[in-house]
């Protein structure tokens, strides 16, 4: 029988088993490379170095999780703090030209001629980061707006207010 | 990954139903190896009260090396001031008990204690 995620932190916690550590990485790869993909547009190999990174800091890190939320929870937001670590990494590395400085944070997607219908990857890829997220971790990976608001580490509010203007965006852009 | 939460007589939205089936899943394919591999031993933490303690025992051990063995040739006087009623002649005694008692909580701490990690 199958252990239960907090079985396997348990016995990595006490004993640093590798194997238990292994278990959750294999439980747990898809969801968090498919994650670290739509945050990256679909950049694969970003995201696999991402997730690795996460779950290195996971492994590091493993004492200060005390189980009061779900494995997974935990896991995604030390992905989306990779995730941002890298962006602030990036900028530092590469200012962006003055006008895209001035304008946002994130390079914003073009917006959808009208008239031309958007499959749900590149419907997903023009929305903004913050919506994205939540979206993607709420409606594709189950975790319920507390856990979103969590692991996101954003305040509850905002994270509705995201869904809703997420998926708004998303069912006007897929169904024109 | 667990399935959204919902109500199971509420149709599924149509979008959630096709963010849902288009959830991707990934082959492994020797990333779980990869991670194992880039792995570092794992930090066993210093908890405070192991330093609290490593901290109580040194202290204790050093008051009683330096005090300890100037009193004991003294402890004869020292009694019999004590029973004259000059109890302030004791309190040379107070640092080697205060070390004495560090001593003694840091030994059964240590003795109690089931998990340094």
């Amino acid at each position: 029988m199958a252990l239960a995620d907090a079985d396997l932190v348990a016995r990595v916690r006490q004993c640093g088993d590798p194997n238990a550590f292994g278990e959750l990485v294999r439980r747990y790869q898809s969801p968090v490379r498919a994650f670290l993909a739509r945050l990256t547009r679909g950049d694969q190999a970003v995201a696999d170095d991402l997730a690795q990174e996460t779950f290195v800091r996971a492994w590091q890190n493993l004492s200060r999780f005390r189980g009061e939320s779900r494995f997974s929870t935990w896991l995604f937001g030390i992905a989306m703090n990779q995730f941002r670590q890298r962006r602030r990494r990036e900028r530092r590395h590469s200012p962006p030209p003055i006008e895209a400085a001035v304008t946002e944070a994130e390079p914003v997607a073009a917006t959808p001629r009208p008239g031309v219908g958007l499959d749900l990857a590149e419907a997903l890829e023009r929305l903004p980061l913050a919506e994205r997220a939540a979206v993607v971790l709420c409606c594709q990976y189950g975790l319920t707006h507390e856990e979103a608001a969590q692991a996101l580490d954003c305040p509850l509010g905002t994270v509705k207010t995201n869904i809703l203007r997420g998926r708004e965006k998303l069912r006007y852009w897929l169904t024109r | 990954m667990n399935e959204p939460v919902r109500n199971p007589l509420e149709p599924l939205d149509p979008l959630d139903a096709l963010l849902q089936a288009s959830r991707p899943t990934l082959a492994d394919e020797g990333f779980t190896n990869r991670v194992l591999l880039a792995l570092p031993p794992r930090r066993r933490r210093v908890p405070l009260r192991l330093a609290l303690l490593t901290t109580a025992l040194v202290g204790a051990t050093v008051l009683l090396v330096l005090q300890g063995h100037a009193l004991i040739g003294r402890l004869p006087s020292l009694a019999q001031q004590a029973h004259q009623g000059d109890l302030a002649a004791l309190l040379p005694l107070l640092p080697v008990l205060g070390a004495l008692g560090s001593l003694g909580w840091a030994l059964a701490a240590v003795a109690l204690e089931d998990d340094w990690a």
